[in-house]
């Protein structure tokens, strides 16, 4: 048997192996919740911080009008932010900074937070649609 | 022996101060997130591993991503204006190698989700990359031309600022290149020797640069052109190569066929983003990541080499025209975005160029052009060097210098039968071209943090 006939059959064994294999890797490790995980755990390395004001976001979301405006008043300056509406999972104005501070790694209670929109007093729970601008006062 | 071990010696001084130069503010410099690709190369392998579904950034017209916030080194802090990232799976915008390969390294040091992807330990291996790649292209250029053209290009591979500053970065590319060159390097010794048996080697590789990206199709365009006309080894390495680059597709139909389909047809109908003055640009242009530029004379020496080689007619010559003319023919071909890194690939031939330039080249009107060559990445180097510091003695020394150079080099024209002429005008030439790769080290030992912003 010369050379490629050899080849072909170890070739297509090794092809045969590898689709089972990716086929069952695929059907036993992949899951929605493990998606969720690797994709918005915090990593263990970043230095967390209960300021708000310490780290930004720069630049704005790149779709018109897809965006969600935060605003944290510190002590001593204001920091805005502007987040992709697409990107929070939890469509509330607590679901909204706790995105803010899980990106920027901020450990905070939000009930220290006193947070407004348009000069009304909103509630955690309360449901943000696309262009909110909310304001926090820690 | 002798001449064997000093160059052996040499080799191994050249691979050491690549390894240093490119390790030298490796995590700083291009800047962590300059291009989010890094990130995505290793997300992908990671979660091929952990998911059994690759998960990357695509930036593909029609292919469904979700936005999501994902905040390596602080990269949203930074670099990366806009924020959320286009996050598509399962991920086929690019053969998956690259990604295995980062993204086994970040999981074998211990990272198991995106966000602990540092770009501090993922551009660890490509060091190691790009050093093997110093000592591949020697070794292709002594096989090609001669063991001196091999140790000038091996050293400009591994000082020259583009070629040191570009490698560090997680790009498939840089994966390209070593893989390649092996593949090349296979290639010549199976003439050289006359071992048919590397041939097939040399068509695994070539198969391999595919799966690491699609333009490494290069690998088994030049490797047919060289095969010629030897139509067994020629049938043995089309199998080969092919069969291996079309695990690509295999790898893509086992795990999602629907999307596969779909991102391959998005693939071909992308924008033709680099533009119909692509070569100009390639000459004229040193760019590292889509935006910024860091300027090297090198490569456009290169490309003076390359004609100078041309138009020599030296057999010995036609590989490397063949594979610099192949990847210009695929660069232009795909032409998607232009990023600096799809010019790096040219690089170790351009640099190949210039040591056949300078070590076979400096003969008659050759040694004038090489003295106007040699001129242009000094010139640049130095003019960084002393960007503030402006030395009104070296700028007077370079004048003169040039002046006087130039009229013993056009002396040594006229007079051609004059030994002692030749001899120095070679020795002049050799003295400046040490001089420049001196430049290199000093101007790569200034690139930081804090210059790197400064550069555009």
């Amino acid at each position: 048997m010369n050379f490629i006939k050899k080849y072909l059959i170890i070739y297509w064994l090794f092809v045969l192996a590898l689709i089972l294999s990716l086929r069952w890797h695929k059907q036993t490790s992949f899951s929605k919740d493990g998606l969720q995980k690797i994709l918005l755990t915090q990593s263990r390395f970043k230095n967390q911080t209960d300021d708000p004001c310490q780290y930004s976001v720069v630049g704005e979301p790149e779709t018109a009008g897809r965006y969600v405006k935060l605003t944290f008043k510190c002590s001593d300056r204001e920091a805005r932010f502007s987040l992709d509406y697409a990107a929070i999972n939890e469509k509330t104005v607590g679901g909204v900074i706790l995105e803010l501070f899980r990106i920027n790694g901020i450990a905070r209670d939000l009930t220290s937070l006193r947070c407004n929109q348009g000069g009304r007093t909103v509630k955690m729970e309360d449901g943000i649609v696309p262009q909110d601008n909310i304001e926090c006062n820690l | 022996m002798k001449k064997k071990f000093l160059i052996g010696l040499c080799l191994v001084l050249i691979v050491v101060l690549g390894y240093i130069l490119r390790r030298n503010n490796y995590a700083s410099v291009p800047l962590p997130g300059q291009s989010t690709d890094e990130y995505s190369n290793a997300w992908v392998g990671l979660s091929l591993i952990r998911l059994g579904v690759p998960v990357g950034i695509s930036g593909l017209v029609g292919i469904r991503d979700y936005p999501t916030y994902i905040n390596p080194d602080r990269i949203l802090s930074s670099t990366v204006p806009g924020g959320a990232l286009p996050i598509s799976y399962p991920w086929f915008d690019h053969p998956p190698m690259m990604g295995i390969f980062s993204g086994t390294f970040a999981y074998l040091r211990g990272v198991r989700n995106f966000e602990d992807v540092a770009i501090v330990s993922i551009r660890k291996p490509m060091l190691v990359l790009g050093t093997i790649s110093v000592a591949l292209v020697f070794t292709l250029a002594s096989l090609w031309f001669s063991p001196s053209v091999g140790l000038v290009a091996g050293l400009l591979y591994a000082t020259s600022p583009l070629v040191v500053v570009g490698s560090r970065m997680v790009q498939a590319e840089n994966a390209l290149v070593p893989v390649w060159l092996t593949s090349l390097i296979l290639l010549a010794l199976a003439q050289k020797k006359n071992r048919p048996d590397l041939i097939r080697l040399a068509a695994f590789f070539a198969g391999l640069a595919v799966l690491f990206k699609l333009s490494g199709v290069v690998a088994i365009i030049s490797g047919v052109v060289l095969i010629g006309k030897n139509k067994k080894s020629l049938a043995e390495f089309l199998i080969i190569s092919l069969s291996i680059a079309f695990l690509f597709v295999i790898y893509g139909l086992s795990i999602d066929a629907k999307e596969f389909v779909a991102v391959f047809s998005s693939n071909a109908n992308r924008v033709y983003g680099i533009g119909l003055d692509a070569v100009y640009d390639l000459f004229t242009s040193t760019k590292i990541t889509s935006t910024k530029y860091l300027t090297d004379g090198w490569p456009l020496v290169g490309w003076l080499g390359m004609v100078f080689l041309a138009a020599r007619k030296n057999r010995s010559s036609f590989p490397l025209l063949i594979a610099t003319t192949g990847y210009l023919a695929v660069y232009i071909l795909f032409g998607s975005a232009s990023y600096g890194w799809y010019r790096i690939p040219f690089l170790p031939f351009l640099m190949i160029a210039v040591g056949y330039f300078f070590t076979e080249g400096v003969v008659g009107s050759g040694g004038l052009m090489a003295l106007v060559a040699v001129l242009i990445p000094m010139g640049i180097n130095l003019s960084k060097l002393f960007e503030t510091n402006k030395a009104p003695l070296l700028v007077n020394g370079m004048r003169l210098g040039i002046f006087g150079l130039v009229l013993v080099t056009l002396t040594s024209l006229v007079l051609p039968e004059n030994r002692r002429l030749r001899i120095t005008v070679k020795a002049l030439i050799w003295i400046l071209l040490a001089t420049t790769i001196l430049t290199n080290i000093l101007y790569l030992s200034k690139i930081d943090v804090d210059y790197w912003y400064k550069v555009n």
